[in-house]
């Protein structure tokens, strides 16, 4: 196959860099070729956080021009809209709702936008909404959005089998992290899924 | 090859430096570099150890380098101005252990306060530079400089940027092959740099320049990629694949050695084509070699921006520019529009008491490098200023000279300057000591979370543990301030608001007077602090706002569906909140409660927000 393009988009403090890894583990599992990118330092610190992931064949560079993602992971639906452009028309967005407020937000000098899966759907992206926080308070822990999202990315990811995904998690998390992180991919997973069509979001 | 393993630059830099048998590895944390020596940290075959600051990290390097071990340093871009003292003179002496500096760049200044060019270094101190575009080529150059560094005897600097340090990627790795330490060789005339000695060894670079010029002519790093047309690239690093990936039917240039380049292979690419377009980011060092060596046909830095990362798209247009056949990129989808997310203290983080109350009282505040810079971003605003590490001791000196007169009376809010542990020992020691010697009156507030927070929580002097977690020494920040003569030394927890506002007011709003204070909370971060959230009690909260100007992620304003229609009142998002307090202690009416463990509020949540998550 040609090159896959993600992009995973977040606050900082999600955990980002865990699913973006864990992604491109998966991908490597499944045979293929996987270069990422991420963000450090400053950034890290509540600001808006990115990784590139692209896999295929053969992967020259980790990052990619505006317009030719496939696919965008958005821990946070600010975040989602705000890379946007990245996404080719028509590209799947794979979305947590929960909000975070930027400062300009908490100080009440911007709005937060109103509804952002709305928005994308609008812009011509098929958009797939989960509720991350809620899926990863189920499974036994507040911060594991980022495993929740995941979860509902992998669904439509057919080429990368499911299992290589949890042999990549065993990979990373710490054996105790494990199970609660393994359930929160899986109810992201079940999340993806839904009535209107094969993984097209709520 | 052996193994593939999925690797980060930094991560196959350490890989590579393992496998050539690096016996010591030093580093000062910083970004884009600072997971490169916790990389290999471990592996237990060598000594890795954080310095305090980066000139220190390559002086030890310098003496295992002489004792004749293999040895890697490394630092961001800007560690390299304080390591430059004596890596200049270093570059003079005949190199025993093969020395490999790996310098991170940041053009775009993503964590950084500069996107100085590491190129320069070359030039000015004779050092060869490599510069690898992904992990597998970050790994392979490792290994080769070790290489080159002792068959010319000579350092060998290592260019990485934010982008290749990380990028991640897989790996075909081998297995470690350490070369015998070969001893000290005790020859004034290899190491002794002051005349007559230095002066031969500044002869013998002439030769070394000449070796490494025909090294670069031979080096397998530097390749053309085939393709067709009139116009050539030139380029290095993960630009080349930029290039390579965007442009991939012109010829290209690649290069990995940019100091000294393959001159004369550059030559006969020039020839062949019409017109040679550099694509290099920050300074056109490239372009101005080639125009230098008398290629003529060469443009660069006219099609493409000088400061900022060279991306896909402005690479592209930079080719069609110059005439370059390209099929057009698609372009940005229709731009939603998203208000901006700048960085925010975390929620819980001990300089947020510090800085707000700072902000309240009548002095001038100077910033320093380390997460208390957010302090200069609103709502807190209270850094007008912020340089290089630890370099608010000196301004606030030197301002304070200015705006108080030759008699310290005239009339001005005195300067104070507040940094970081970390910062403070890389950095200050020598700042404090030149205030009190000189008679200055110094105003100091030390952060002392017992972590080097921003890179990502490493240790430091102010923990006294090691990069490993074997304890040492702990660094005593009062202790110093008093030996080196200032009387008012105060600690504090600085989640006692009460005791630091009348603390900070006494000894930094009083003109004439020295005070160092160190505040002592842990990073809320690496410490992980939780603790059970606080709520607002909107019908106790009075809408004044003074939570917001402690600026915590979890605290907004929002509506109520019982309050009247248009009024906002504050709100805590129980999620975020780690229950560190402050906001409470901020609250004029007692309108913020801490939640009982275990037990939901009972006070009424905002429209938006009818339940948890």
């Amino acid at each position: 196959m040609g090159v896959k393009n993600l992009f995973f988009a977040g606050v900082g403090g999600q955990g980002l860099v865990l699913s973006n890894q864990l992604q491109a583990r998966a991908a490597l599992r499944a045979g293929f070729d996987v270069k990422t990118s991420d963000v450090y330092g400053l950034a890290m610190r509540g600001g808006s956080v990115f990784g590139y992931n692209r896999f295929g064949d053969r992967v020259l560079t980790s990052t990619f021009a505006e317009g030719t993602g496939d696919v965008l992971v958005g821990l946070e639906p600010l975040e989602a809209l705000r890379y946007a452009r990245l996404l080719r028309p028509g590209g799947l967005a794979v979305v947590s709702t929960g909000r975070i407020f930027p400062a300009c937000v908490l100080l009440g000098k911007a709005l937060y936008p109103d509804d952002s899966v709305a928005t994308l759907r609008g812009a011509g992206f098929e958009v797939v909404a989960i509720e991350g926080l809620r899926i990863s308070r189920e499974a036994g822990n507040p911060k594991m959005t980022n495993l929740a999202v995941l979860g509902a990315l992998s669904l439509h990811l057919p080429e990368i089998p499911e299992e290589a995904y949890l042999e990549a998690l065993r990979e990373l998390v710490p054996e105790a992290l494990f199970e609660p992180n393994r359930r929160a991919f899986e109810l992201g997973r079940a999340a993806g899924r839904n009535e209107e069509g094969p993984g097209r979001g709520p | 090859m052996g193994e593939k393993r999925f690797l980060s630059g930094n991560e196959a830099v350490a890989r590579g430096a393992w496998e050539a048998g690096v016996r010591l590895a030093t580093s000062y944390p910083g970004s884009p570099t600072a997971q490169l020596l916790e990389s290999l940290a471990r592996y237990p075959e060598l000594h890795a150890e954080w310095s305090t600051n980066e000139k220190v990290a390559l002086e030890v390097g310098i003496g295992a380098s002489l004792a004749g071990a293999r040895v890697l340093v490394a630092m961001k871009h800007v560690g390299v101005n304080i390591a430059s003292d004596p890596l200049l003179t270093f570059s003079y002496t005949r190199v025993n252990g093969g020395f490999v500096l790996a310098v991170g760049d940041d053009p775009g200044m993503h964590s950084s306060q500069n996107e100085q060019d590491s190129r320069c270094w070359g030039p000015f101190g004779f050092l060869p530079i490599l510069e690898p575009g992904d992990p597998q080529q970050a790994f392979e150059m490792t290994k080769a400089a070790f290489a080159l560094s002792e068959e010319v005897e000579t350092p060998v600097l290592l260019r990485l940027f934010d982008k290749t340090a990380h990028m991640a990627g897989a790996v075909g790795t081998g297995e470690r092959v350490a070369p015998d330490v070969k001893g000290f060789r005790p020859d004034p005339n290899d190491s002794f740099m002051t005349p007559p000695y230095s002066i031969g060894r500044r002869r013998k670079l002439e030769d070394r320049m000449e070796r490494l010029r025909a090294l670069a002519e031979a080096s397998p790093f530097n390749e053309v990629l085939p393709g067709r047309g009139e116009i050539g690239l030139v380029a290095s690093g993960y630009v080349a694949l930029y290039a390579r990936e965007v442009a991939a039917e012109l010829p290209l240039f690649r290069l990995g050695t940019v100091f000294p380049l393959p001159l004369e292979r550059l030559r006969s690419f020039a020839r062949e084509h019409r017109t040679v377009v550099v694509v290099e980011e920050l300074l056109p060092f490239i372009e101005k070699e080639l125009l230098a060596a008398g290629i003529r046909n060469v443009v660069g830095k006219a099609l493409f921006p000088s400061y900022g990362e060279i991306t896909p798209e402005s690479l592209h247009a930079g080719l069609v520019a110059v005439g370059a056949d390209l099929l057009p990129l698609p372009g940005a989808a229709p731009i939603v529009e998203a208000v901006p997310r700048s960085p925010l203290l975390c929620a819980g983080c001990p300089h947020r008491p510090v800085l707000r109350v700072l902000k309240d009282l009548k002095v001038s505040c100077h910033g320093d490098i380390g997460c208390y810079l957010m302090g200069a971003y609103e709502p807190l605003s209270v850094f007008p200023t912020s340089i290089s590490m630890g370099a608010s001791l000196g301004v606030s000196v030197g301002m304070e000279k200015i705006q108080g007169g030759p008699d310290g009376q005239s009339p001005h809010k005195p300067n104070v300057s507040v940094m970081g542990d970390s910062t403070f020992v890389h950095s200050a020691l020598p700042s404090l000591a030149n205030a009190t010697y000189n008679g200055h009156p110094v105003k100091l507030v030390v952060l002392d979370n017992r972590a080097t927070s921003m890179t990502g929580g490493q240790e430091n002097p102010s923990t006294g543990k090691d990069i490993r977690s074997r304890q040492h020494r702990r660094f005593d920040f009062a202790g110093f301030a008093r030996l080196v003569g200032i009387d008012e030394v105060h600690e504090v927890d600085q989640f006692r608001v009460k005791e630091l506002k009348v603390l900070l007011k006494e000894h930094l709003e009083a003109p004439g007077r020295s005070a160092v204070i160190v505040a002592q909370r842990p990073c809320a971060l690496k410490y992980k602090t939780k603790q059970p959230p606080f709520f607002v009690d909107p019908d106790v909260c009075i809408a004044c706002r003074t939570c917001l100007t402690v600026a915590c992620p979890p605290i907004s304003m929002q509506p109520y569906a019982h309050k009247p229609e248009g009024t906002l009142n504050s709100f805590i998002d129980a999620n975020q909140c780690v229950g560190c307090s402050v906001c409470a202690q901020f609250c004029p009416v007692g309108a913020i409660q801490r939640t009982e463990p275990g037990k939901e509020p009972e006070a009424p949540r905002p429209v938006g927000f009818e339940r948890e998550g």
